[in-house]
Parts: structure tokens; C-alpha cells; sequence
């Protein structure tokens, strides 16, 4: 199991963000998580990178707690993120930007003393995952004049270079047009058994392309899990997303 | 080493100027000015690395400035310490002044950083060290000099075997200056090139970003701040040196807010801005000062605020911004607009 979850939760003054949550991913998996909005997707992914602290419960990833550690330590043990709002270095240029990405887990002093013996294999890994993110003519472009899809890519390219065994991404298609979301897809496809990779997404049809199991979530807890076929014909989850009145015209 | 080059002569340039304007208005004795200008210059440098590159605006760095200054006076008089037998006292009290402030900013920002002290609270603490250690200067009469401060201080002599070199008044000292002032430049400049330069652009971009990438960015800004407190400490010993008369007031608040303004008339992003706008900023105020001894500040003061309102990145931005124009032919405004690059600095 590369990440657990047991009774996980947060509260804000009296309400829980998210409550008594257990999670199994096992690794090479691709899960996806649904659910309203406010249901606790985005406060599940900042409680395991470590942007929120728990109240109750713990994190546990790759066999090691994670109660206590830092975003930065949770990182170099392996794991990568891109935020639900696009967060990249806005003053910096694409190819500075993936740069940060691959040197992001070393450590501070390698970088001052054998750095400038490194750099050339640095900006050999960037330059690969500018190909991956399909933004080499944008690579000297400053990071906050890309387009909201370029600095979506941008991002998880950034994630990427870290190289983490478990990638989370929030909303990686939000504001995508049709044939970003679908390159979008086809790069996640391409990733399938080399990383595991947690993923919200509101399009359904984008959950179904990339995930093999499925985490439902509803006012901050557990509704139910599994394939997507499971998942769609569960009674409980129509409930949650189309509400109770929408379901009986429909039955 | 093309760069080097460059970055060297640019310092060569500002020195000759300055050397011709302090000559022109006041002969041979103008050099002192000159020389106490670049010093400030060197001191201006660290701040432009805490706060141009770094992102932290500290309202301390005279503290480190100040302790610098008293580290060279405490080593070459009869006060706290004396130096090694064989060793020069000038040149250890140059090299305590760079260990122990850097020493202070060490264990000060390993609590502030760690404890993550960020922004304005940051600023807030900087500014209570400067204020506390001034303080403390003005009470502790046997080490710092009390309210009169201590003077006669010994200038810096160093015996090359076949002559000797005294930094005090003298053109040569102010050569010597110039050079130091090029190499620390040169230094900050090859580490800034370094993959460490690039997470001190990014701690200054977006600092959560570059932690949830696993970097340690508080590593990244105890080293800048222990970096730019030593250089704030050499700053300061150089300019004991050259002064003869070293107070606690220089470990005070007003020098640190000086010190920021000669950072933002110059650019703050830009090490050679920094030591441009230490030298403008003084320069001008004592060309001024001499014109119109009652209004000069005045003058001084509405200077400041077209410059700084006019272009955020400072004189060095606004010369980057005319070249590209002049290069677009008058044209372009597309690449490096003063607005824009301020916005990008403030990012």
C-alpha cells in the first residue's frame, strides 16, 4: 500500500472539512475522487501534502507516518501536486520554472557546492518534461503570460520533474477546452504504471477515461467507492450529485 | 567570464565617475567621501540580495552593519579583544566582522525562519533588532562608546612587503575599495548563477510553491540572510576603517531605511544598482547639500519619490527600459516596460 489514510479529519471552528476518512492506493494505481463541491476533495489532497493539519487521524505513505512533517519533507518523500488554482512561478519563465521542479527534493547544499557540475543534467530532465508538457515553444516565456490550460500542464510538468512516486491533481482539465482536456488524458495515459496518481475532477467523462477505482465523497465524508459503473449506478451517489427530487423524475 | 568582465568594468565606471566628481569638488580631500560612497555601496549589495533577490525586506541590516564596524574597532583598540600575535589587526578585525554578524543572523533567523516568522512580521522583528541593538550601544559605554561612540579609530594598513597601503584618505585605498567591491559583486553574481540562485528566485516568486516541490526553503533564506549579513559586516568594518569614528547609531533604524531606499532608487533586483543608487542618493545629497544647506533634503526627498514613482525597478530598471526603447526604435513597448518589470519584481 503506497498511501493510507485512517479516521482522517480536520475541523474549522464546528465544521468538519472532512470526517472519519480511510483511503487504501495501492501503488501504480490511478484513483479518481468525485464529489460536490465543498465535499472535502481538495481538503483531503492539502491534509496528505501536508498544507493543513489534521485533527484527528493520520497519513501514512509508503509505510511512514506523516504526522509532523512538513510540505517540503512530504515531498521529498515522494510525492507532487498540482493545486486546484493554477500555482506556478509567475515571475519566472517556463523553462526556470520546471528548473525549480527538478531541484525541488535536493538538498540545499548540494545545490551552492556541486551545482554548477549538476546543471547540465538539470536542464537536460527540464527540457524532457517541457517535450512531455508539449510547451517547448513557450520555454523562455515568462510562466504568468501562458494560458490558464498551458499553466495547468505547466504545473503537473513541474510536479512531474520532482519525480514523485504518488502525483495528486486537483482539477488538472478545469477551464480546458475540449482538445486540451483530451491531451490532458493522453498524458495521464502515458504515466499509467510509472507513477500512482490521485485525481479530482468534476468532468465525469474525463474520471471515466483515467481512473480504475473511484472515491465518492459527500460533505466532508466517505460515500462509497469503486469502478466507475459501480460508482454511476450507486442510488446514493445520483442523491449526493443530482439532489432527491431530480432522482424521482428520473426513476 | 564575458560577464565578468562586464560586471567589472561596470564597477571600474561608477568608481572613475565618482573618484572625478569627489576630486572635482573637493581635490585630493574628496576622497574619503568617495571612498565611505562605494562602502555604502557594498552595504547597499546586501540588501539588495536580502530583499531584491530574496524577497525579505528587513529593516536590520544596520544591525549588522553597525556590528561589523564595531568588530573592526573592537580588534584594532584596547577594547573587547585583541588579535592573534602575527596577525594584523585590521585585516582579523575584517574577518570577525564577517563571521560575527553572520554568526548573529544565523541564530536569529534559524528561529525566525524555522518558527515561520514570513512578510510583514518578518520586516517587524528586523526592525526591533536594529532598534534593540542600537539601544544597547547607547547603554553599554565600555564596548560600544555610549552616546559618544568611539573614535580614533586606527585606520587599515596593510604592508604589501615592498609598500604599504593605508585605506584611510588615500586614492589607493579607494582603488582597494573598488576591487573589493567588484569581487564581492563577481561572487554574489556566480552564486546567484548557481541552481541555488534560481531557489532564492523562487522563494521570492511563490515560497508555498517551492516547499510543496520539496525544496527546504527555509535553508534557502537562512543562507541568504547569513550571506548578506557577513557582506553587511564587511561593509561596516570598511567603513570604521575609513572613518575613524564608529557610533552606535549605526547599528540604528534610520541607516536601515536609508539603505532600502538606496536599493529602490537603484533597482532593487540589480547588485549594481544597489551600490548606484547608495552612491546617487549620497552623492547627490552632498553636492546638494553644498548648493542649498537649507532646503537640500527637501530636494533630495522629491528626487526620491519621482524615481521611485516613476519606475519601480529604479535607475537601472529605467536604463534597461530606455535601451530596449531605443533598440524597438521607439516603437516597443513589449519588452521590459517599467510597470511591467515592477510587477514582476513585486510578484
Amino acid at each position: 500500500m503506497l498511501l493510507e489514510t485512517r479516521d482522517l479529519g480536520v475541523r474549522w471552528g464546528g465544521i468538519w472539512g472532512l470526517h472519519d476518512f480511510d483511503l487504501d492506493v495501492e501503488e501504480g494505481e490511478i484513483h479518481g475522487f468525485i464529489g460536490p463541491n465543498g465535499s472535502g476533495k481538495s481538503t483531503l489532497f492539502n491534509l496528505i501534502i501536508g498544507r493543513y493539519k489534521p485533527t484527528t487521524g493520520r497519513v501514512v505513505f509508503d509505510g511512514r507516518d506523516l504526522a509532523g512533517l512538513d510540505p517540503d519533507q512530504r515531498a521529498r518523500l515522494g510525492m507532487a501536486v498540482k493545486f486546484q488554482i493554477t500555482n506556478v512561478f509567475a515571475g519566472l519563465t517556463v523553462m526556470q520554472n520546471l528548473l525549480l521542479g527538478v531541484i525541488g527534493p535536493k538538498p540545499v547544499t548540494s545545490l551552492i557546492f556541486r551545482g554548477s557540475k549538476q546543471k547540465r543534467a538539470h536542464y537536460e530532465r527540464a527540457e524532457q518534461i517541457l517535450e512531455t508538457i508539449g510547451l517547448q515553444e513557450k520555454r523562455d516565456d515568462v510562466a504568468g503570460n501562458l494560458a490558464h490550460g498551458e499553466k495547468g500542464w505547466l504545473e503537473i510538468g513541474m510536479a512531474l520533474a520532482v519525480e514523485p512516486k504518488l502525483l495528486l491533481l486537483d482539477e488538472p482539465a478545469a477551464g480546458m477546452g475540449k482538445e486540451e482536456t483530451a491531451r490532458t488524458v493522453e498524458l495521464i495515459h502515458r504515466l499509467k504504471g510509472s507513477r500512482t496518481i490521485l485525481v479530482i475532477e468534476h468532468d465525469m467523462e474525463f474520471v471515466r477515461a483515467v481512473a480504475e477505482r473511484i472515491t465518492v465523497l459527500f460533505k466532508g465524508g466517505l460515500l462509497t467507492q469503486g469502478t466507475y459503473d459501480e460508482v454511476k449506478m450507486d442510488e446514493r451517489v445520483i442523491d449526493a450529485y443530482l439532489g432527491r427530487g431530480r432522482r424521482d423524475v428520473t426513476a | 567570464m564575458k560577464n565578468l568582465l562586464f560586471g567589472a568594468a561596470q564597477i571600474a565606471g561608477l568608481a572613475v565617475v565618482v573618484a572625478l566628481v569627489a576630486f572635482g569638488f573637493r581635490g585630493d580631500s574628496g576622497v574619503e567621501q568617495a571612498t565611505l560612497w562605494l562602502i555604502l555601496g557594498l552595504f547597499a549589495v546586501s540588501v539588495s540580495l536580502l530583499w531584491g533577490h530574496a524577497g525579505l525586506l528587513s529593516f536590520g541590516q544596520a544591525a549588522f552593519f553597525g556590528l561589523g564596524a564595531f568588530c573592526y574597532v573592537w580588534a584594532t583598540t584596547d577594547t573587547l579583544f585583541d588579535a592573534p600575535i602575527g596577525w594584523n589587526p585590521g585585516i582579523f578585525g575584517l574577518l570577525v566582522s564577517v563571521l560575527l554578524p553572520a554568526a548573529v543572523a544565523l541564530a536569529i533567523g534559524y528561529f525566525l525562519f524555522y518558527g515561520k516568522v514570513v512578510g510583514a512580521y518578518f520586516t517587524i522583528v528586523t526592525l526591533a533588532l536594529s532598534f534593540l541593538l542600537s539601544s544597547l550601544g547607547e547603554a553599554w559605554t565600555s564596548v560600544f562608546g555610549g552616546y559618544t561612540g568611539i573614535a580614533n579609530v586606527p585606520p587599515l594598513t596593510v604592508n604589501l612587503g615592498f609598500t604599504t597601503i593605508s585605506a584611510e584618505g588615500t586614492w589607493a585605498g579607494f582603488a582597494a575599495i573598488t576591487v573589493v567591491l567588484a569581487i564581492i559583486i563577481a561572487l554574489l553574481r556566480a552564486l546567484l548563477s548557481t541552481p541555488f540562485g534560481l531557489t532564492v528566485d523562487g522563494v521570492c516568486d511563490n515560497e508555498p510553491r517551492l516547499q510543496h516541490l520539496g525544496m527546504s526553503v527555509v535553508k534557502v533564506k537562512l543562507v541568504t540572510f547569513v550571506i548578506s549579513a557577513g557582506i553587511a559586516g564587511l561593509a561596516g568594518a570598511l567603513f570604521a576603517a575609513q572613518s575613524d569614528y564608529v557610533a552606535s547609531d549605526m547599528m540604528g533604524t534610520v541607516l536601515s531605511t536609508e539603505a532600502i531606499i538606496w536599493v529602490a532608487v537603484g533597482g532593487r533586483k540589480s547588485l549594481f544598482g544597489a551600490v548606484l543608487g547608495a552612491v546617487l542618493v549620497r552623492g547627490v545629497g552632498y553636492v546638494l547639500s553644498g548648493i542649498a544647506l537649507d532646503y537640500w533634503t527637501l530636494f533630495l526627498a522629491a528626487l526620491l519619490l519621482v524615481l521611485v514613482l516613476a519606475g519601480r525597478t529604479g535607475v537601472v530598471g529605467m536604463a534597461r527600459w530606455l535601451t530596449n526603447k531605443m533598440r524597438a526604435g521607439g516603437g516597443g513597448r513589449a519588452a521590459g516596460t517599467p510597470a511591467g518589470e515592477g510587477a514582476d519584481g513585486a510578484a
